[in-house]
């Protein structure tokens, strides 16, 4: 065992020496923007920045650095000392600065201004969201449209703004505008017609603008109703859109965000909407300060989204006239933009400038200063670092030197809670220090195990989550996930780069403990279980588990026993004939009962029987199976609460003999108090919505062989790491965290990989060399 | 004294002005109807005849019936409206509602003189708080939040002090009370057949499951109904209804089913209370605001364990009801043993399986408790997934040990949101004479 943990750690270390270099990424500094950026074709971005008492303008390409640089005066600021709203647009006339007023800066630098007029109603102009809700496109007969949406109401107006010569501008108001409210968005299309979708209140309508006429025609409606979506002109005068949430009112909570996976294309031809390959990440985003993520496309044709909460930029790659049908991860940004405004500056590189990102201290939410331009290699089915390997509960599974890696989820705290489930696939290749992506799993997955079948097929199984209120999350409730979940099967081809969805309702809360002869072996929370024949499909059932269990370790060992172990389990058992049974040889048996606490008993199923173990001293919060049976377990054990004088809990590692019948207790390392992380920080009470001080984990790719002792500061962490000795029957100190380059620690619960390479341990992406932090 | 001398003086009368009828049987049929030394509205009042006192019909003059008595012993003259030739029945008069529609016979206080019991007395305060007083008083005594004007009703310092007094029907009422009675058979346990129950959870829609004799059972137990299942039952240890009674029964149940006294004391008078989501009001019925029911002896309770072992306990039973007291809501099962003192040789059963009233000591103190599980898979609905059943657990209890089940318990675990379960309904049949009865269901009771 231990000559095969040198071997996958020797293997490790040559995937780090054989790593290419990452992509070229370079940071572009600049000043906050003021409003959104504009790009201008493929080279040219258009910035507002506030400067000491002017506003300035700035046109500046990219390829040649080449910055142009216009001056406006500083709008007067509110009572609160802050700026008025501004929006950017750009055509042949110059540059469009709107807020109260609207300013026009001409090629020359001239500069033409007009103010609204004073409404003589308190819902006229001024009423209008200091810009925060208007859109403005620069069209091409050189006017301004700008559409404007009222305070309260829930129908905009829109308005076509025109150069008159020298310093004038005149305002004309566009009679017959359709409905548009908040999360209305608009794009010009390659004809010069604007296409407009409609945001509240009709978030599934369409309308096309056209300017030479001043007329609006509805165009066919969207597959799905959404607001903010991010939208983008296609190169055959059509139109994406992409992300964000669907319409608030109505529809169901999985409803109202299935628009931020989906995408979906205008067909400028037949005007109907089609669509597109599902994105494999989320692009909603739930903000301060970012309303929406952003689209744009490549000059081959290619679309390309970004700005959602994660830092990923995704490519949908065109390929003769049609597109590929799955979306890529092309990029990753050193840190998220949400609602950044990316401009595509060839096939294979792109800008990404302005956005909302955290404040140093981790707080909500400031506009980035500078750009970020990142570029990559192919369509990006080959990366240098692993999407999925940072998401926690993803799927890992390996075999030799591959690591099979997708879906997981993310959390933000951002104005509000969000969870984010990823739907991305990938093969880590250890031996060649490369990430592969693979088709997207069939949906996202919160939580979920992966198997591997045989060389060339994987079977994942994802748990389903419900979002509602009363469905506990890790420790939040069920509104922070963006939709309730599909608990799907479904097995990956790896020849045929294809996934075959084995659904069957039954099993949607079911994990996956393991592969038993070819056959998945999948056990509810409530303890039923099943074997399921990945390729006749014919689900068969197991005896159920007596208790009822949440998180823990499910493992099929080599000899066919399946173990389930720690996590929560009912305690209780009643012992009874099974209703059903009839004749006298029908035989009691126990049904667990009870609430869930941290489990003391784990199981096993052999020969069609479950047996529990007699109960440990502790409550396990992590448990390891080890291959032959016996189980090691790291509890808390609650002080006791009528006791006249007050005792403090203490941490426990046990481990059972084979037959479960009898626990030892191990030592724990030196220098850890058995009262670790006491009081009050524990993971005693509820283990997985709990960042727990102390972690025993395994490798996930060296399963039953290589166990350590994590333990994490109060923050949650990750600061020393021991090794479990089974020779020697002790722990050994391998590493202690530093920081990373970015000074960000890696939490202790987010330890999908570790791989010890002569003095380090690394965790985490092992790939991405963000990792390589804790030392010896 | 003086009601001879009324009697002597009126059948003297009779001579005169009336006519005499041949003895004729007949029941007074008001609640209590004044009996006079004369045939005059201003004869003196020589006691006051409850209804259904049965009385001998002496003489007719005019709308006066001379009436003799026999429990009372007495003689005199009642209104002949006040008599009827048949006894009144609780049937007639005991109730608001006659299918479904207002009876006009219904009348609080001949229901309780017909069928005593503290609830009736209760019922009875409450008719006289709407017969004597007026309709302004009344509004006084419950006040909407904001008076006509918009003004807020007066603080709990400035409300004015309920107005009461005697009324000597009312005392009497209360006076049997006090002196102690066993409570009407109206107020015995409705023991519900199992086939009444099914036809009961057939029709019912989500909503509570009314039985017969209207009484209600959780709508939780539908599902148990349409899973479980109970073992045929032939004639056994309970042999009559009145051998048991459920563990929820209250005081007056007891009383009834028992034959055991209760008795009234009467803590206080009605007071002013607020609740937390209603505008203040005067609590009480009539002149009663606190009061306290005692049992004359201890009522017994048997509990048995899921191992079989068998204990017998009593409970000194009372009721107390604080009227200033707001009903709070508890978490977890509604019921808890209430017996407390074991009986010696007994033994001490923790956290008992089943456990019921009896009319005698059961002599078993070990039965046999067998268990049958029905795994219960989640169902489809959202709503019933979270509040949804896992696990239903069938357990038939022998006591006499001669393999018929005495006592059916289904315990049905509830769903805890959680991942884990917990006792979600609790429902207790009694076999009784080879028929089963729902006797008990009780349920988790969720605060919010």
């Amino acid at each position: 065992m231990h000559m095969m943990i040198r071997s996958l750690l020797l293997l490790a270390l040559c995937g780090f020496a054989l790593l290419p270099q990452a992509p070229r990424a370079a940071n572009i500094d600049h000043p906050v923007p003021l409003a959104e950026p504009v790009a201008v074709g493929h080279d040219e971005m258009v910035f507002l920045f506030q400067a000491d008492s002017e506003l300035r303008v700035e046109r500046r390409h990219w390829s040649s650095g080449k910055v142009v640089t216009f001056r406006l005066p500083l709008p007067p600021r509110d009572a609160q000392w802050r700026l008025p709203r501004h929006l950017v647009a750009v055509n042949d006339s110059g540059v469009w600065v709107v807020s109260h007023k609207v300013s026009l800066v001409r090629p020359n630098g001239k500069v033409a201004q007009v103010e609204f007029p004073v409404p003589s109603t308190s819902r006229g102009l001024t009423a209008y969201e200091e810009g925060a809700q208007d859109i403005a496109i620069g069209l091409a007969d050189g006017d301004l449209l700008l559409l404007r949406k009222v305070r309260g109401e829930t129908r905009g107006a829109a308005f076509r703004i025109r150069w008159q010569g020298l310093d004038r501008l005149s305002i004309q108001r566009i009679e017959g505008t359709p409905q548009f409210s908040a999360g209305a968005a608009a794009a010009r299309l390659r004809d010069g017609r604007v296409l407009m979708l409609a945001g509240y209140g009709a978030a599934d309508q369409a309308w096309l603008f056209d300017p030479s006429r001043d007329r609006w025609v509805q165009t066919g409606s969207l597959r799905l109703g959404r607001m903010h979506g991010a939208l983008a002109a296609t190169a055959d005068g059509g139109a994406f859109v992409a992300g964000n949430g669907g319409q608030l009112q109505g529809s169901t909570k999985d409803a109202q965000e299935a628009a931020s996976h989906a995408a979906e294309i205008w067909n400028p031809r037949s005007g109907q909407w089609l669509p597109l390959p599902p994105l494999p990440l989320s692009l909603r985003v739930t903000t301060y300060l970012a309303e929406g993520p952003s689209a744009t496309v490549l000059p081959d044709g290619s679309l390309l989204v970004a700005g959602g909460m994660h830092p990923h930029v995704l490519l949908l790659r065109a390929r003769n006239g049609t597109y590929a049908p799955a979306w890529q991860v092309a990029a990753t940004l050193s840190k998220p933009r949400m609602g950044g405004i990316m401009q595509a500056l060839g096939n294979q590189e792109l800008v990404v400038s302005r956005g909302a990102q955290s404040t140093n201290d981790d707080r909500c939410c400031r506009y980035a200063a500078g750009s970020e331009r990142v570029a990559w290699r192919g369509d990006g089915e080959q990366r240098p670092s692993s999407v999925g390997l940072v998401r926690r509960d993803g799927a890992v599974a390996q075999r030799v030197d591959r690591v099979f890696v997708a879906g997981g989820w993310e959390s933000f705290y951002f104005s509000t809670g969000a969870i984010q489930a990823s739907a991305v696939a990938e093969l880590v290749d250890q031996r060649a220090g490369t990430v592969q992506a693979l088709p997207p799993l069939p949906h996202p997955m919160f939580t979920g195990k992966a198997q591997w079948l045989d060389d060339d097929r994987i079977i994942v199984k994802a748990i389903a989550h419900r979002a509602l209120y009363e469905q506990p999350f890790y420790g939040m409730d069920g509104r922070s996930l963006e939709f309730g979940s599909r608990g799907f099967l479904a097995v990956l081809d790896l020849k045929r780069n294809t996934w075959t969805v084995l659904d069957d309702e039954k099993l949607a809360w079911a994990e996956l403990a393991g592969v038993l002869r070819g056959e998945a072996v999948l056990i509810n929370p409530d303890g039923a279980a099943w074997l399921m024949d990945p390729t006749s499909r014919q689900v068969r059932g197991l005896p159920p588990a007596i208790f009822a269990r949440r998180g823990g370790t499910l493992r099929v060992l080599p000899d066919g026993r399946v173990v389930v172990a720690g996590g929560e389990a009912q305690s209780e058992s009643i012992l009874a004939v099974d209703a059903d049974c009839q004749g006298a040889s029908c035989q009691e048996r126990p049904y667990g009962t009870g609430p869930l606490k941290p489990a003391r008993r784990y199981e096993v199923l052999r020969d069609g029987q479950w047996a529990a173990s007699t109960p440990s001293q502790a409550g396990s919060t992590s448990a390891i199976v080890l291959q032959d049976g016996r189980v090691m377990a790291l509890g808390w054990i609650e002080p006791p609460t009528n006791a006249k004088t007050p005792k403090a809990g203490r941490w426990l590692i046990e481990e059972s003999d084979v037959s479960g019948r009898q626990w030892r207790a191990l030592p724990l390392p030196e220098g850890v108090s058995s009262a670790e992380g006491a009081p009050g920080s524990s993971c005693g009470r509820s283990a997985p919505e709990t960042v727990c001080r102390l972690l025993l984990v395994e490798h996930p790719s060296v399963p039953s062989g290589a166990i350590f002792l994590l333990r994490a500061g109060a923050d949650g962490a990750l600061e020393d790491v021991w090794s479990w000795g089974e020779d020697t029957g002790g722990w050994k100190a391998v590493a202690r965290q530093s920081r990373t380059g970015a000074g960000s620690p890696l939490a202790a619960d987010r330890v999908p990989l570790l791989v010890l390479v002569g003095k380090t341990l690394y965790g985490a992406d092992l790939l991405s060399r963000q990792a390589r932090h804790w030392v010896q | 004294m003086n009601r001879n001398f009324a009697a002597a003086a009126a059948a003297v009368l009779a001579l005169f002005t009336g006519h005499a009828v041949a003895a004729e049987k007949q029941w007074v049929q008001g609640s209590w109807v004044n009996l006079r030394a004369a045939a005059a509205a201003n004869g003196a009042i020589v006691d006051r005849l409850i209804v259904n006192t049965e009385v001998s019909l002496l003489l007719k003059q005019g709308d006066w019936c001379e009436v003799t008595a026999k429990t009372p012993e007495v003689r005199g003259f009642v209104t002949c409206s006040m008599l009827g030739t048949q006894a009144v029945s609780l049937a007639e008069v005991g109730s608001p509602m006659l299918a479904d529609k207002p009876n006009p016979r219904y009348s609080a206080p001949r229901a309780f003189w017909l069928a005593p019991s503290m609830v009736r007395l209760q019922v009875a305060g409450d008719h006289f708080w709407n017969a004597m007083l007026t309709e302004a008083q009344r509004a006084k005594e419950h006040p909407q939040q904001f008076d006509d004007k918009g003004n807020p009703v007066p603080d709990a310092d400035k409300r004015p002090p309920p107005v009461r007094y005697a009324i000597p029907e009312f005392e009497a009422m209360k006076d049997l009370l006090k002196r102690g009675v066993v409570a009407a058979p109206e107020r015995r346990p409705v023991l519900v057949r199992w086939a009444e129950l099914q036809q009961a959870v057939a029709n019912s829609v989500n909503e509570s499951i009314q039985l017969p004799g209207g009484r209600w059972v959780p709508d939780a137990v539908g599902p148990m109904v349409r899973n479980a299942r109970l073992n045929a039952a032939r004639p056994s240890f309970f042999q009559r209804e009145a051998d048991l009674a459920p563990a929820a029964s209250g005081i007056e149940e007891l009383s009834a089913q028992f034959g055991i006294v209760e008795r009234l004391k009467v803590l206080g008078g009605p007071k002013w209370v607020h609740p937390r989501h209603n505008d203040p009001y005067v609590a009480g019925n009539w002149d009663i605001g606190s009061f306290e029911i005692t049992l004359d002896k201890p009522v017994l309770e048997y509990a048995v364990g899921r191992k079989g072992l068998a204990g017998l306990r009593e409970w000194a039973a009372s009721w107390r009801v604080d009227v200033t007291q707001e009903e709070s809501c508890s978490e977890g099962m509604n019921l808890t043993p209430r017996a407390v003192r074991s009986l010696p040789d007994y033994p001490q059963v923790k956290d008992p399986l089943v456990w019921l009233h009896v009319a005698k000591p059961v002599p078993f103190k070990k039965v046999r408790v067998t268990t049958a599980a029905r795994k219960l898979p989640p169902a489809p609905k959202e709503q019933e997934q979270r509040n949804g059943y896992t696990t239903l657990f069938m357990h038939d209890v022998d006591i006499d040990g001669d393999g018929v089940p005495d006592i059916a318990v289904w315990e049905g675990m509830q769903r805890d949101g959680k991942g884990g379960d917990t006792l979600g309904v609790r429902v207790v049949f009694a076999n009784i004479a080879g028929e089963w009865f729902l006797v008990d269901a009780d349920y988790l009771v969720e605060c919010s």
